[in-house]
């Protein structure tokens, strides 16, 4: 029995912009009265007549390609090592707002860096290269130490580490007599 | 700028060296931070009086020459001192008296003459040979007859005070005793000691040529003790038989029989008064009244006549006064109870009935001033009064027709010791019993005490304290001054302390430093019978208690507050005491006094010594010793300290009793350590060699005797002052360096000499004590302390040096010099007194970090360093310093003449907001900017979002 209610409507067409916009008009080919520009080609893949095609590159090679990539990006704060020696001598101990800035970057940097290794390697790292990749992850733990390092010299040479006698000066304690004395003379 | 990554002290430690030094006193703080109670001393009677600068003076000022060697015009309106000049210094008669113009003074062998209105030296002479006896005004051209010691007489000329003529030709048997002179000449008393009596003679010498006269008046009479004479100025009296008969003989008068008169019964004192002319009053006086009577002679020939007889009056504590105007002679009787009468020619002419009181004191002598007024019935009295209370001495007043207009506080110029008593800290005084009730409860219960007490404080005073916030914040943006709290109350920086200070007539007083010297109490230390010797120390010996020492040998304890006696008792050992010092005890502190036959007594008797103490002495014979006072206060000798052969202790110092060390040692430029040598023990001798005009410095340990310094300076000349101050791990004496001795010559000049102490050459080193926490004077040799020295030339003459004393010792420290000939107080910061400033170089960057600069051989004597600025200290002998409540100030008070007190913040005032701060203007730049903010926020930001929709 047909379910008795209300009379379905039938559902309203839909707009005319609606059906325009489902109904695309494709974007016409050009025409091929207009020459492709040099070096274009429609067809995806034509290999040259007479080259044999470039086999594809094995997993060995990928794998190297990687290693390559993986250096250079390990020993890239090498390059910024110098300039920031440079510019930390330059700047002077005293206590400015720049020299603490470019100090503060020093360690947060590396710290940044240091915090985030895997993360760094994680595109370079699979089954076969992570017996390899950990001497890159070694040299580039070592040039953001050695940065850290250069800001621990910039620092000290602040006179900010207690390094010397006098900063523990406060913490020497004024020796004890044992006996008492007192002067009369008046 | 250096910053270490110690904690705060030491931070504290860098910032307070890094400021600037006070070279300065700023110019609002100046007369409002210091106070200065110009004094002069007990006045003199013969050489005080009322005189009018100039002829044609309106008014009259007073002049007064103390005991204390200072002349002075005082204002008798205020009693504000005109001008005033410290005259030398000496055990013979002093003299002061008015001559036209000029106030010509005569003290030693020297005759000066300043300017009566403007006190500029008008002439002096100077004499070898005799001290002034006696001088007179020659009447004309303003000549001054001087009267010597040894006999000799010259006339001085007026405004140059040549000699114009000199009589050498008293009997070499005389004692020259006054001078007199009349219109054409000079008479001479002498006295010629005899067998049973004395001989009195009267040389008449010619007043022009000051030839013998050719009629002589060689008078004789006999006197039976110079020390019966009573007046000596126009008329010679003194008493005779035993104090039965009076004999009056005018010196200028023809014959020597002069009145005798019959003293009656039952007086006990007679003061003799003239008026250095013709007229002259006996007052006579017995246990309980006294009357007068006053006499006349004719100038030439006429014999003593008793003209005025004055009625008695009960009441012996008075003084007669005379005074001269237009022509005639008044009399001022002045009553201690304030009372006056005035006498003139013919009797009684007026009576001040009492209307104050000189409380407790007794007159000792006035001078007066009257004046007829226009209607010729009626008379103005002016009477500047000198008054003596048991210990204070001289007090001065002036009373103008029996009103007590001014007076002035004379008495504190004999100052002699002083100490600072605390006072109490409101807050903590309130809660001090709950502390300590809290303090024997266990935790639980305190928490529960406390928590309560603090619940009712919030009950009883919040609502107070929360509707006060207004006017709480209305009185610090004005910078309104809080009221003071004040009495026994310390005020909220510690600025308020009292001063215990002991005069040496016995008199005790409490001066109230914060409030510009303000008398808080007075009371006297003198002993109930027998001789009074002076007091040998004054003691804070616990929270509001202070002792005295007296030499005679009494202990007293006074209520620091209020003033009364707590405690008196005699010294018990044998007679007087030669020093005293303070120790700790349980809970005070207790009196050492070390007895003349080496006895060591604990004071106040009976209170044992928690352990057992080396007391450092001087003895008889000039040693410093050692004793070792056992608990039981049985001393016993542990060293003698010699000093070399020829030379005598000269000063001795040690280190102040509140002499905190905030950093053990100093910071170099490499930020390697010098430790500093820290001996409480430390004492500094300096002895001095008068015949090989030598001075050595001698440090020693006060407990084992140890010679830990010796240094000889060559070429010194020990007549003028050495003096020298100890603190932390420094010395600074000064000395007189003289070039004319030969094969031993010094820098011609004023010597200031500073030696630090270190445990070691070596940097980094501690001393062969190494780490050690504690150790002992007497466990052996330990090696010898570094000593780093350097001297410097010094303008002036430094009679005291004192160093500033701070609360935590973080604040740098600044050496206080006593200069008189600068009559001033001079601050040089310690930093300048630095041996390690380099020589012959510019300091490297290092030393520069540190605060060296290149060594330059001479301080000045900087005028911005004066801590009294403008104001002229005169008198002054000794400088005391003690912490306020903030680290950055140190207080200081001078005494001795003059009393001076001032704060200073060597390191300037870090930890408190400058008076000149403006709050108001702080808060209306933040409300301005506040209000710039509200205003241009909105504007901003329809600014941008107009951008966008434009740019879209």
């Amino acid at each position: 029995m047909a379910p008795s209610g209300p009379p379905r409507l039938a559902p309203l067409p839909s707009p005319q912009w609606v059906i325009d916009l489902n109904n695309l008009p494709t974007r016409p080919k050009p025409t091929g009265t207009t020459p492709d520009p040099p070096g274009f080609s429609h067809s995806p893949h034509k290999t040259k007549p007479g080259s044999k095609p470039t086999p594809a590159p094995t997993p060995i090679e990928t794998d190297e390609l990687f290693l390559k990539k993986a250096w250079e990006l390990a020993l890239a704060p090498a390059k910024s090592i110098p300039m920031n020696a440079i510019m930390m001598y330059m700047s002077g101990n005293t206590l400015q707002i720049f020299s603490i800035m470019m100090t503060a970057m020093l360690f947060m940097n590396p710290l940044k860096a240091l915090s985030s290794v895997g993360a760094t390697f994680a595109r370079f790292e699979n089954e076969r290269t992570r017996g390899r990749l950990w001497v890159v992850k070694m040299a580039y733990v070592g040039l953001q130490v050695a940065t850290i390092v250069l800001g621990v010299w910039k620092v000290n040479g602040m006179g900010l580490l207690p390094t010397t006698r006098s900063d523990w000066l406060a913490w020497e304690r004024e020796r004890q007599p044992l006996e008492y004395s007192a002067a009369a003379f008046q | 700028m250096r910053v270490s990554s110690t904690p705060l002290a030491s931070l504290l430690v860098g910032f307070a060296a890094i400021l600037p030094t006070t070279l300065a006193v700023f110019q609002d703080e100046a007369f409002q931070n210091d106070w200065h109670i110009p004094l002069l001393g007990p006045s003199l009677r013969e050489s005080t009086f009322f005189h009018r600068p100039l002829l044609d003076a309106k008014a009259s000022l007073i002049y007064t020459l103390t005991e204390r060697n200072i002349i002075a015009a005082l204002h008798p309106k205020d009693g504000g001192i005109v001008w005033r000049h410290q005259l030398e210094a000496c055990a013979s008669k002093k003299l002061a008296r008015a001559v036209e113009g000029v106030v010509v003074a005569g003290s030693c062998g020297n005759v000066k003459a300043f300017d009566a209105v403007t006190g500029k030296l008008a002439w002096e002479n100077r004499f070898e040979g005799g001290n002034v006896k006696d001088f007179k005004s020659a009447g004309k051209e303003d000549a001054v007859v001087v009267l010597f010691d040894d006999g000799s007489v010259r006339m001085l000329e007026g405004g140059s005070g040549i000699v114009m003529w000199e009589w050498k030709g008293l009997d070499a048997k005389d004692t020259p005793y006054s001078i007199s002179v009349t219109s054409d000449s000079v008479l001479v008393v002498s006295v010629q000691p005899e067998k049973t009596s004395n001989n009195m003679h009267i040389t008449s010498l010619v007043l022009e040529s000051g030839l013998p006269a050719k009629f002589s008046r060689d008078l004789r009479s006999s006197v039976e003790s110079v020390d019966n004479i009573l007046s000596s100025d126009a008329l010679m009296a003194w008493t005779e038989d035993d104090f039965r008969i009076l004999k009056m003989v005018p010196i200028s008068g023809g014959r020597l029989s002069g009145e005798n008169v019959k003293i009656p019964e039952g007086v006990i004192d007679i003061e003799v008064h003239t008026d250095s002319d013709n007229v002259a009053l006996v007052h006579y006086k017995t246990a309980d009244k006294s009357w007068g009577t006053a006499y006349r002679w004719d100038y030439e020939y006429g014999p003593v006549m008793s003209y005025l007889d004055i009625e008695e009056k009960p009441g012996a504590d008075s003084t007669f006064s005379i005074s001269k105007s237009g022509g005639q002679t008044f009399f001022v009787w002045s009553f201690a109870n304030g009372e006056a009468f005035l006498y003139g020619e013919q009797g009684q002419l007026a009576e001040y009935s009492p209307k104050f009181e000189y409380k407790g004191n007794h007159i000792t002598n006035a001078a007066s001033e009257v004046i007829t007024r226009s209607d010729g019935a009626s008379y103005a009295v002016r009477s500047f009064i000198s008054t003596s209370a048991p210990g204070f001495k001289g007090n001065t007043h002036l009373v103008r027709n029996g009103d007590l207009e001014w007076a002035r506080k004379e008495s504190l110029a004999s100052v002699s010791v002083s100490t600072f008593a605390e006072l109490l800290d409101p807050a903590a005084e309130k809660v001090a019993n709950e502390l300590n009730a809290e303090g024997h409860k266990s935790i639980g219960a305190a928490y529960v005490h406390r928590l309560t007490r603090h619940v009712q404080e919030l009950i009883e005073y919040g609502p107070a304290w929360v509707s006060g916030i207004p006017v709480r914040v209305m009185d610090a943006f004005l910078n309104k001054e809080k009221a003071e709290i004040g009495g026994k109350w310390r005020d909220f920086f510690g600025y308020r302390k009292y001063a215990i200070v002991a005069t040496e007539e016995g008199g005790l007083a409490a001066l109230d430093i914060g409030k510009k010297g303000e008398i808080a109490w007075e009371s006297n230390v003198l002993p109930i019978e027998g001789e009074w010797k002076g007091a040998l120390g004054v003691y804070e010996v616990s929270k509001g208690v202070v002792a005295v020492v007296t030499k005679g040998g009494e202990y007293l304890e006074f209520d620091a507050f209020e003033g009364t006696m707590l405690h008196r008792e005699k010294i018990p050992g044998c007679g007087t005491i030669k020093s005293s010092s303070t120790v700790d005890g349980i809970g005070r502190k207790l009196v050492l006094a070390v007895l003349k036959c080496g006895k060591v007594m604990v004071l106040p008797s009976g209170s044992p010594l928690p352990e057992t103490v080396f007391l450092a002495v001087q003895d008889d014979a000039g040693h410093a010793k050692g004793l070792k006072v056992a608990s039981s206060g049985k001393p016993e000798q542990t060293w003698v300290f010699n000093p070399p052969t020829g030379e005598q202790i000269a000063s001795i110092s040690t280190r102040p009793a509140h002499d905190p060390i905030a950093s053990i040692g100093k910071v170099l430029g490499d930020r390697s350590v010098m430790y500093k040598y820290i001996n409480p023990h430390l004492i500094s001798i300096v002895t001095a060699d008068p015949n090989g005009s030598t001075a050595s410095i001698h440090l020693l340990d006060s407990v084992s005797g140890a010679v830990l310094h010796s240094a000889t300076h060559t070429g010194v000349d020990t007549s003028k002052p050495i003096v020298s101050t100890v603190s932390e791990n420094w010395v600074v004496y000064s000395y007189y360096g003289d070039d004319t001795i030969p094969g031993k010559t010094a820098a011609k000049g004023y010597h200031l000499v500073v030696s630090e102490i270190f445990e070691s050459e070596q940097k980094n080193d501690r001393g062969p004590l190494g780490g050690a926490q504690n150790y002992s004077a007497l466990a052996g040799e330990t090696g010898e302390p570094f000593v780093l020295s350097q001297s410097f030339i010094f303008p002036g003459e430094i009679t005291s040096l004192a160093t500033t004393t701070t609360r935590q010792g973080i604040t740098s420290h600044e050496i206080l010099a006593l200069l008189p000939e600068y009559s001033s107080i001079l601050g040089l910061p310690k930093r300048m007194l630095d041996p390690r400033r380099p020589v012959g170089r510019d300091a490297n960057p290092g030393e520069v970090e540190e605060g060296l600069v290149k060594y330059f051989p001479v301080i000045d004597a900087d005028p911005r360093g004066m801590l009294n600025h403008k104001r002229e200290l005169v008198g002054i002998k000794k400088i005391v310093t003690t912490p306020a409540l903030l680290e950055s100030t140190s207080l200081v008070f001078a005494y001795g003449g003059d009393l001076f007190g001032t704060r200073v913040t060597p390191s300037m005032a870090f930890d408190v907001l400058a008076k000149g701060f403006s709050k108001i203007q702080l808060v209306g730049t933040i409300v301005a900017l506040g209000v710039g903010v509200g205003f241009v926020a909105p504007m901003v930001r329809r600014k941008q979002i107009n951008q966008r929709w434009s740019n879209s």
